[in-house]
């Protein structure tokens, strides 16, 4: 019988498992598709991490910023980060990065955490389609700076579309 | 002066790996490790819905990773361990095998991938296994060892096999001279 997602659930695992993740894959992508499919596919991937989390824990609280130091706490422990709310959109701002490598060659100016954008923007759509009390009911993300690029943090931009 | 081969670690530097591989999980930032499966499953199965098959990717693979491979799954243990001496062309193997895999837990019930199973089924290792072959490559050339490794997975719990076991193959490089 195979370890269940609960188990996983339950356990840590050393956080450069998915560090290298991301570069191995952008690698092989980069010999045959170009840089925006490729930043689609891992804002996808990152959608399908969020929404595949959800059925496992889903917070019921509607404060963004809360609900962005719960869950990072939850699924990458302590970092060092701040979250910037404002009128129209809000900033997820990681000093220590929990998928850029410093030691990783950067092969093009794909951000190897652009994941992260594509994980909160489908999880708080996702939330705010069930839940009337989000000021927004859909977002748009984009990882503009990233540790991986040489920016001395990582900051995801997250703007509201439809309010 | 001449470079001092090794052909193999000796007892302090395999305690001293002993002792270190604890130390390195200790002080390693960690993350869910259902987190670390689903980022893991969803980049192997969105490039099988790319190319159709990832096998076929695999081969194309040429990572140079820069960056060692340390005890990533902690307290997971290995359930079987074998090593397979040089044969008459030199070629080493090292198999094992885990009765839990982490990779293809829960898969035929996940949300996107339970109608899809096939397509990624013989791929799931795939990502993996080549940062194990940069691993190894890493630890090798320390020992002053020179390989061409290839590491395979020879059993997985997604295909019906009871366990997962993983097989890598070392094959000594030819001099020049030969």
């Amino acid at each position: 019988m195979n370890v269940s997602r609960k188990e996983l659930l339950r356990s840590k695992v050393n956080v450069d498992l998915l560090k290298l993740n991301f570069p191995a894959l952008i690698t092989i992508l980069l010999n045959d598709y170009e840089v925006d499919a490729i930043k689609q596919l891992l804002k996808d991937i990152g959608g399908d991490m969020a929404e595949s989390w959800l059925t496992f824990y889903t917070p019921k609280s509607a404060n963004v910023k809360r609900i962005l130091k719960m869950n990072t706490l939850r699924t990458f422990g302590n970092l060092k980060m701040k979250v910037k709310m404002r009128e129209f959109d809000f900033s997820l701002i990681f000093y220590q990065c929990p998928l850029c490598r410093k030691d990783i060659e950067i092969l093009s100016e794909i951000p190897y955490c652009l994941s992260i954008a594509g994980y909160y923007e489908r999880y708080f759509n996702i939330l705010a389609s069930k839940n009337p009390k989000f000021k927004f009911k859909k977002i748009v993300g984009d990882t503009i700076k990233s540790i991986s690029s040489g920016d001395k943090y990582c900051e995801h931009l997250f703007k509201y579309v439809e309010i | 002066m001449s470079e001092i081969k090794k052909e193999k670690l000796g007892f302090i530097e395999k305690l001293l790996g002993s002792i270190g591989k604890i130390y390195m999980w200790f002080k390693a930032k960690k993350c869910n490790k259902l987190l670390a499966h689903l980022g893991h499953l969803y980049s192997v199965y969105e490039l099988a819905k790319l190319t159709g098959s990832y096998e076929k990717a695999l081969e194309d693979i040429k990572v140079i990773l820069n960056s060692s491979w340390y005890a990533f799954l902690g307290k997971e243990k290995i359930d079987y361990f074998e090593y397979v001496p040089p044969d008459e062309n030199g070629v080493e193997k090292i198999i094992w095998r885990c009765n839990k895999c982490m990779l293809c837990s829960g898969i035929d019930e996940d949300i996107f991938i339970k109608d899809d199973l096939e397509k990624i089924e013989s791929s799931l290792a795939s990502l993996l296994l080549g940062i194990f072959e940069s691993f190894f490559g890493i630890i090798m050339e320390y020992a002053g060892r020179s390989f061409d490794i290839k590491v395979y997975e020879t059993k997985c719990m997604a295909k019906g096999d009871p366990y997962q076991e993983i097989t890598a193959v070392f094959t000594p490089k030819k001099s020049e001279n030969e």
